[in-house]
């Protein structure tokens, strides 16, 4: 069949035309690869940007970003699009959703090679690609503790005042709630109860409570143990670290899908591929604030604490048959 | 009843509201995979959600009414009030305060670094339902005071010198002056605050402070976005309309008070006042003054101590975004609200039951959540059309339909007035449609400004729909503000915020009265 891509390599047109054939071609030819994502993403400080020009650069593709407020509203969308949705990559759920998602035929194999992944995120999903994670963690301010907590108990112990999200509408708080019950099981109301009473309030958004912390509201706030990086990095602020847990804690590992209704599998996948290339997982920490999901990415020394000794795996099946009943069991805890 | 043609063509104005209202529910329905189930409203947390819901609304209804009553008092009393203008531009301002701008504000002032903290062993906490009764007394006993202020101004001269002679005690000179003045006013003033706590949002989810203060629209949010059960969405927001809507509809009858407007000029009242009444009243005066500007400093002084100045170039493209699409909302919504007012206007007379239907239909937008509107016509057109190319017109349209009820509740009373000045004269004349259409125009003209520049405010502040609609790379200022926040960049959220606030304070500024001087 005829097509104007061969238009442009004619060697009988002229070379005016010639360059002007060629500067249209990205955008008259080349294929489209949409992708979902969410906003803080594509920020002009998030990976989004940068990304897109590296990808564009090798794929001879055009990358459309479709954005929407956050992680749970691109699912929200997806679901309501249905069949019609023009995804061919949805970016940006995490461990903690994914498998609704799955139950509900969104995504379809990746069939993507998952080896450059770091062996400490042990992942072998076939629908799902991380590229990117960090761990949920208990943010002080060096200046005002010079003993953080080391578990739940010694927090408790503490009497320190805290700051967590709300689980039902952010996914920090979520964390908290998959992270208490991961080591605490049937006993978790009692911890929650225990940590009501020193619980400065439950905001509803993390920069709400993260705020709240660093105007002195608290002296620990939920967060991630890269959140100190930033302050380091972006504001040359030391005073911030991350309370590690002895008992170890539990990651949000940041996934990206092939849309059930995609077109363009083999795009998308290239797109998830290049997602785990050391380029692409260079410009990562320091964009969204999150860890690479392979080994050897030059990270600064900001980024040293982040990687907690104790690495707790998450069931993601077990979190969406129990979340449900977690919430319940935080709300009647907390609101006593 | 026999309708008249002309009746039947006025209840066509109200068909964009109601058919916004159509457009969500069916898509809400279409969208929805679970069945409807009664099961949420047994479980004893919606009990607690509701009741929590009616009783802050209320509790933050009555402290606004009750701590604007000293307020507007002084402000009337008091003859040599120092920035007696200022003050009333500062309340329309609060009355409309950007969330994030509150929200922060406190944060900073209640802290522990906070100007308002005392140590570790503070005696209340800024969460939970005393932060909400705080910031919601913020946002609504300034209009209360205005209100109330306006009503205290409209007693003639004459009354005040009358009760002066008759040597009426203070209490008797309230019962039959003050409280006299300001009753008429309190239907619609109570009903409206309640609502607007009832309604809250953003405020109740920050400084709730936990589970224990879930409100309805907090639920109905949950619904919508965290669990996707639309039926039960649905459900929730059939309840708080139900309730809500109530309430406004009851305060219908009472349709003598125009909410928005503040008189030209100021009078004191002739009264004789003690020197310790003078200085009580300067007093409350003076502690109203710090209320009021406590957060927006605290704001000010965060955004201007940081090191880091937040990008201007974004920040100017985010403005122009937000003013194309508030401006362009509101000179959508002000034609749309004064057409919404005919069928109410040709039928309260004769049919007061079909005009509170008819009144029903114009503001029923005021008593259901934004979120519902938005993830309803979200769904309805997700498969139809292209949402992102549309977006612009999405906005647009969303806004001005939620603007409409503050159009109809500030026109309702200057037309209903104006139909009883000159039924007589209009039944005898007949004036063409064109000809009544300039000559009200002529009479709602001078009012428009200040109303104007509350919606311009009011949508400048609109977050949901931007969330559903919006375009990431055409952010408005106040999307702009959230996303600073939610990416650590908190100082130049708080510089951001002040742009906002500098917006919001210049239309609101254009609003008030100028030329008006304290007498």
């Amino acid at each position: 069949m005829f097509s104007f891509r061969h238009l442009a390599f004619a060697p009988f047109l002229k070379p005016s035309l010639l360059a002007a054939c060629v500067l249209l071609a990205p955008a008259a030819f080349a294929q489209t690869l949409t992708v979902y994502t969410y906003d803080s993403f594509v920020s002009e400080w998030g990976p989004g940007p940068q990304l897109e020009t590296l990808f564009e650069a090798q794929c001879h593709c055009d990358l459309d970003f479709v954005v929407s407020a956050d992680g749970i509203a691109m699912l929200n969308r997806i679901r309501l699009e249905g069949k019609t949705t023009k995804a061919d990559v949805i970016l940006g759920l995490d461990n903690l959703v994914l498998e609704q998602a799955r139950r509900e035929h969104l995504v379809q194999p990746h069939g993507v090679d998952l080896s450059p992944l770091s062996a400490a995120l042990n992942w072998t999903d076939a629908d799902f690609v991380p590229f990117d994670y960090g761990y949920f963690a208990w943010i002080y301010d060096t200046t005002k503790i010079t003993t953080p907590a080391t578990s739940f108990e010694t927090l408790i112990a503490s009497k320190a005042r805290i700051i967590y999200q709300d689980p039902r509408t952010s996914t920090p708080g979520f964390g908290l709630l998959v992270w208490l019950n991961k080591l605490y099981g049937d006993r978790t109301p009692a911890i929650w109860q225990q940590l009501a009473r020193q619980t400065e309030t439950v905001s509803q958004g993390w920069w709400e409570g993260y705020s709240l912390f660093l105007n002195g509201g608290a002296d620990y706030v939920l967060s991630y143990t890269t959140s100190p990086a930033y302050h380091v990095l972006a504001e040359s602020d030391n005073r911030y670290a991350a309370a590690p847990f002895d008992a170890g804690h539990i990651a949000q590992v940041e996934v990206g899908a092939i849309s059930a209704n995609s077109q363009n599998v083999v795009l998308a996948s290239d797109f998830l591929t290049f997602l785990l290339s050391p380029e692409a997982q260079t410009v990562i920490p320091t964009t969204n604030w999150m860890l690479p999901v392979i080994d050897g990415v030059a990270l600064d020394a900001a980024f040293d604490g982040a990687v907690p000794t104790v690495a707790l795996p998450v069931d993601t099946l077990w979190v969406q048959e129990q979340k449900n009943s977690w919430t319940r069991a935080w709300r009647s805890a907390v609101a006593q | 009843m026999a309708l008249s043609r002309r009746a039947v063509i006025s209840w066509l104005t109200l068909l964009p509201a109601v058919a916004a209202s159509v457009i969500a529910m069916a898509g809400l329905f279409g969208a929805r995979r679970e069945p409807f189930s009664s099961a949420f409203f047994t479980d004893p947390f919606f009990v607690h959600t509701l009741s929590f819901s009616l009783f802050q609304a209320a509790a933050s209804c009555l402290l606004s009414l009750a701590l604007a009553v000293p307020i507007a008092r002084a402000l009337t009393f008091h003859p040599r009030l120092l920035a007696r203008r200022w003050f009333l531009t500062l309340t329309a301002l609060a009355f409309v305060m950007p969330s994030f701008v509150l929200i922060t504000g406190l944060m900073i002032l209640f802290g522990a670094d906070g100007w308002l903290n005392f140590g570790q062993d503070r005696p209340w906490s800024l969460f939970g339902l005393q932060g909400i009764l705080l910031a919601h007394v913020y946002l609504n006993m300034p209009l209360a005071v205005r209100v109330m202020y306006q009503a205290l101004q409209s007693i003639p001269a004459d009354s005040w010198r009358l009760a002066r002679q008759q040597r009426l005690s203070g209490w008797q000179r309230w019962v039959k002056l003050e409280w006299a003045a300001i009753k008429p006013h309190m239907g619609l003033l109570a009903a409206f605050i309640f609502v607007l706590c009832f309604n809250s949002f953003a405020v109740v989810l920050t400084l709730g402070g936990g589970p224990k203060s879930t409100t309805l629209e907090v639920a109905i949010y949950q619904a919508l976005k965290y669990d996707f059960n639309l039926s039960e969405a649905i459900l929730l927001s059939l309840v708080q309309a139900l309730i809500a809507g109530s309430v406004l509809l009851a305060a219908g009858y009472s349709g003598k008070t125009s909410l928005f407007r503040i008189a030209q000029r100021h009078r004191t009242a002739d009264i004789s006042l003690s020197p310790t009444a003078a200085r009580n009243h300067a007093a409350v005066y003076g502690l109203a003054w710090v209320f009021l500007l406590l957060p927006i400093i605290a704001v000010i002084g965060k955004a201007l101590g940081s090191a880091t100045v937040v990008a201007i170039a974004p920040i100017a493209a985010a403005t122009a975004q937000s003013v194309l699409i508030a401006g362009t909302a509101a000179c959508i919504a002000l034609p749309l609200g004064w057409a919404m007012l005919w069928p109410l206007r040709l039928s309260r007379q004769r049919h007061p039951r079909t005009a509170l239907w008819a009144e029903w239909f114009a503001v029923h937008h005021m008593v259901i959540p934004t979120m519902v509107i938005g993830v309803g016509w979200f769904a309805f057109f997700i498969q139809k059309v292209d949402i992102n190319r549309y977006a612009l017109v999405f906005l647009i349209t969303l806004n001005a339909l939620i603007l409409v009820p503050f159009v109809v509740l500030h026109l309702k009373p200057l037309l209903v007035l104006w139909d009883q000045k000159h039924q007589r004269l209009l039944g005898n004349w007949r004036p063409s449609p064109w000809n009544r259409f300039f000559i009200e125009w002529r009479f709602i003209k001078p009012t428009l400004k200040p109303l104007l520049a509350l919606l311009l405010v009011l949508a400048l502040g609109d977050v949901p729909l931007f969330a559903l609609f919006g375009q990431s790379d055409q952010p408005t200022l106040t999307w702009y503000i959230y996303r600073l926040a939610g990416t650590y960049r908190l100082d130049s959220a708080a510089q951001a915020a002040l742009i906002l606030l500098a917006l919001s304070s210049l239309l609101i500024f254009w609003m008030e009265p100028r030329h008006a001087r304290s007498q």
